[in-house]
């Protein structure tokens, strides 16, 4: 608020009913009114924030609805194809047990169709008694069909319990030929490390015996020649040679019955 | 309509004259306020005349008036600043963020 010259500081302090007075009055009270002003500004500050923040809210919910609608849509639209499908495939398998069922009953439905069609054709006649005991027959015959169907289900049943049995049986040999199989498979491994070691020693062996002839074949010529020189030389016993050639045979025997060489 | 203004008789100073105004009221409530001025003076300028007495009163009755008109204006300038204030308050209410 202005600053007002107090009474004291006025030039002339001559005029009537204290005008100072009248003009502090005036300025109180315009204080006042704006004090009042500025509460109600305050209060209509704080309401335009509260509708800011719920405006906010309701926008949020406002978004929220909307992705939950799309959702909710997508998913009815998934349950109504997969209700239609469902719908499909339930009258595909209906149509499809009605037509089994009129294969297995067609001849006993055939029957039933030649009787109800011979009662039909039957002149009418209200004897309580005759229509009782048709009743009764049907029921007989209905009650003789339904034990027809159930025996004929279990023979099916005992049938398939057959083959299945029979199919374990076959599963189970062809299980312990696999088994075979494998510990065969075993043994050809370890048979072949042992033929490669045999083969090697075979052919050191081998090799050692046309050594040994080599030296044979020289010591001969070498006693040929000894005949005419007199002189004797220092080589293999004849006895030492046969025990020697005698054993690579049986070596060699024994490997070719290992290996089925003949 | 036509506001008739009457004749009001008042004495100023001594000096009875008639006046014309549509507020009698606040013509005679004028017309003593003057008077007091004139008498209070009369009270310290003993030795002044009428003449220069009323001018007194007339300098303080015009003084006083633009002092009046000095407060108006500051309480004008006063308002318009709290209005201001009050719409600068009212604007960072509808645009601050919100917590």
């Amino acid at each position: 608020m202005g600053p007002r010259n107090l009474p004291q500081e006025q030039p002339q302090q001559l005029f009537e009913d204290a005008p100072d007075a009248q003009a502090q009055k005036a300025q109180a009270e315009l204080e006042a009114t704006v004090l009042r002003f500025w509460d109600t500004v305050r209060k209509s500050a704080d309401v335009i924030v509260t509708l800011r923040q719920e405006n906010a809210i309701l926008q949020a919910q406002v978004q929220s609805l909307r992705k939950s609608e799309t959702e909710l849509q997508s998913r009815v639209q998934d349950f109504l194809e997969r209700i239609a499908d469902l719908e499909t495939r339930m009258s595909t398998a209906q149509g499809s047990v009605v037509h089994h069922q009129e294969q297995i009953a067609s001849p006993a439905i055939a029957h039933e169709r030649q009787v109800v069609s011979n009662v039909e054709a039957a002149p009418y006649q209200p004897d309580n008694d005759e229509l009782n005991a048709r009743a009764h027959d049907a029921t007989e015959r209905a009650q003789e069909l339904m034990l027809a169907r159930e025996l004929e289900h279990e023979v099916e049943v005992r049938s398939l319990r057959k083959n299945i049995d029979r199919l374990e049986d076959e599963l189970n040999r062809l299980q312990n030929e696999l088994n075979e199989a494998q510990g065969q498979l075993t043994d050809h491994k370890v048979i072949s490390q042992q033929l490669a070691f045999v083969r090697t020693e075979l052919e050191a062996r081998t090799k050692l015996l046309q050594d040994l002839q080599i030296t044979l074949e020289e010591n001969r010529n070498q006693r040929q020649l000894d005949i005419f020189s007199s002189v004797v030389q220092p080589g293999m016993a004849p006895a030492e040679m046969v025990a020697l050639a005698s054993r690579l045979d049986v070596l060699s025997g024994r490997i070719s019955s290992l290996f089925g060489i003949s | 309509m036509t506001i008739m203004s009457k004749a009001i008789r008042v004495n100023i100073g001594g000096k009875d004259l008639t006046l014309r105004g549509d507020n009698e009221e606040r013509i005679k409530k004028s017309v003593r306020e003057v008077n007091l001025q004139i008498q209070a003076l009369q009270q310290s300028l003993r030795e002044q005349s009428t003449p220069t007495l009323s001018l007194l009163a007339a300098l303080n009755i015009a003084e006083r008036y633009h002092d009046a008109l000095d407060q108006n204006s500051q309480d004008v300038r006063f308002v318009n600043e709290e209005l201001d204030k009050m719409t600068q308050y009212l604007e960072r209410a509808w645009r601050q963020p919100l917590p």
